[in-house]
């Protein structure tokens, strides 16, 4: 068995995995980093070199998830070391295999469900008037998920090994995904009303907010988006506004 | 100048967060928005500024290759300016700040593209070093571009808050009141921007149930509170 210590010392390192991202091999270097610590318990001389070049390939993978793949990695090199040869021809084939899948299921249950879940959550308690509460609800609830899947999957990889792919098929995350999905859209519902009487100071601005609110949405759902959209609305603001000093004469 | 430090350090711990550091999502608008929304000792700006940044780019999600635009840099660039200048206290004002935060939100996609090409660099030189037997540049590796992309963010920001501030300056010194006005719906809209790029990233379509129940809880959490 590989000391604690050293599985903990590789856990922390996860927190490096994505540091030299590149576009060429993505995490490649983060995966041989957080691995290194466990290699160089398990091989010595050129082994242990042989070893670092094995992972020093094309990596790319959900960042929560990649513990995941690296406790079963880390179990099938010790096997290896141990003399079962089978572990040598899996330690490829399982990374490759699953780095795609788990990268789809993070991106959809964290990225796309869980992060907007957990912020319009917090953005319910700050429209309530509790900004700071809203900021550890939203590291709560978002943390709590994020680091039973980063350090419990890395414990769960390792002690099932290969058993791991027949582990992750028992949890639907498609349908987590979906149900998280489900409850960002009430959260952001339930967060609309509360927007439109507390963030607006004025009675005009909130009505101009709302009807320019309504005008956004429309521009969305046609596919408009981020800062062209954010200048195109500015730039409305400021038409009506001067506009209106035409019509009505300035406001002060 | 002690206050300029502090916040260019806390813009660039949060700005690793995002991707090379932690990932514990302190780098989230929400979080910075409220954040220094405090320490300028006006968190409801604060909070109207995480709002308005949080969803701006929530269909551009950080998948595969794909590099969205920095809504963290924005973000800091927009409450940090609350702390830098010390006298936005209006709507209006914090309104001028979020417009003139929002380019850094393309200039933080563009360091963000760099650093991973210089990552790109770093890992070739390992390559050579590793065909000579020598892998030890892995452990430092990491570090190196941490501290590459650390720097990049520093400078960033310690261009923008002097410029930003003196454009905040300019524009808000004297102005008309239709434009003031124009400012204060911007950023009083702004959230319902995100509002509604977030609900139609998820697909309302497919949740006509959670939206309808979510209004009705909303209004009755409003009534509540009024």
């Amino acid at each position: 068995m590989l000391g604690r210590l050293a599985f903990w010392h590789a856990l922390v390192r996860t927190l490096l995995l994505q540091a030299a991202w590149n576009f060429e091999r993505m995490q490649h270097i983060g995966f041989c980093y957080v691995l290194l610590p466990m290699l160089r318990l398990l091989w010595r001389g050129e082994a242990l070199s042989e070893a670092v070049r094995r992972h020093y390939q094309f990596f790319n993978t959900h960042p929560y998830f990649a513990p995941v793949i690296i406790g079963a990695v880390t179990r099938l090199e010790e096997d290896w070391a141990q003399g079962r040869a089978s572990s040598a021809r899996h330690v490829n084939t399982l990374k490759l295999g699953l780095m795609g899948s788990l990268g789809a299921v993070g991106d959809s249950l964290f990225w796309a469900a869980l992060r907007p879940f957990s912020a319009w959550m917090a953005i319910i308690i700050m429209l309530l008037g509790q900004p700071g509460l809203g900021i550890i609800a939203f590291l709560v609830l978002y943390n709590v998920p994020h680091f039973l899947v980063r350090f419990g999957g890395a414990g769960v990889g390792y002690v099932t090994g290969l058993d791991i792919v027949r582990q992750l098929r028992k949890v639907d995350f498609p349908n987590l995904a979906q149900k998280l999905k489900a409850g960002a859209m009430t959260a952001a519902f339930t967060a609309l009303p509360l927007l439109a009487w507390s963030i607006a100071p004025r009675t005009d601005a909130r009505v101009g907010a709302v009807l320019l609110g309504v005008v956004v949405f429309a521009l969305v759902r046609k596919g408009t988006g981020g800062t062209r959209l954010a200048f195109g609305y500015l730039g409305a603001t400021v038409f009506v506004g001067w506009i209106w000093t035409v019509l009505f004469g300035d406001p002060q | 100048m002690l206050t300029l430090a502090l916040l260019i350090a806390v813009g660039v711990l949060v700005c690793l967060d995002r991707t090379q550091l932690l990932q514990v999502m302190i780098s989230r608008p929400i979080v910075v928005g409220p954040a220094l929304g405090a320490w300028a000792g006006e968190p409801l700006l604060g909070v109207a500024l995480g709002i308005g940044f949080e969803f701006l780019y929530a269909g551009r999600l950080p998948v595969g290759s794909h590099v969205p635009p920095n809504d963290t840099l924005a973000a800091v660039g927009g409450a940090g300016l609350l702390v830098f200048t010390g006298t936005i206290d209006t709507m209006a004002e914090a309104g001028v700040a979020a417009a003139l935060a929002l380019p850094l939100a393309e200039v933080g996609r563009g360091v963000d593209i760099w650093a991973r090409k210089l990552n790109g660099r770093l890992a070739q030189r390992i390559d050579r070093q590793m065909a000579q037997g020598d892998w030890s540049q892995i452990e430092r590796a990491p570090w190196i571009a941490l501290a590459m992309a650390a720097g990049a963010y520093a400078g960033t920001l310690l261009l923008y808050f002097p410029l930003a501030g003196w454009a905040l300056d300019m524009l808000t010194d004297g102005w008309p009141g239709w434009l003031e006005g124009a400012f204060a719906v911007f950023l009083a809209g702004l959230p319902f921007i995100g509002l509604a790029e977030s609900t139609a990233n998820l697909d309302p379509r497919r949740f006509p149930r959670s939206a309808v129940v979510g209004l009705a809880m909303g209004i009755v959490l409003l009534l509540l509170v009024v």
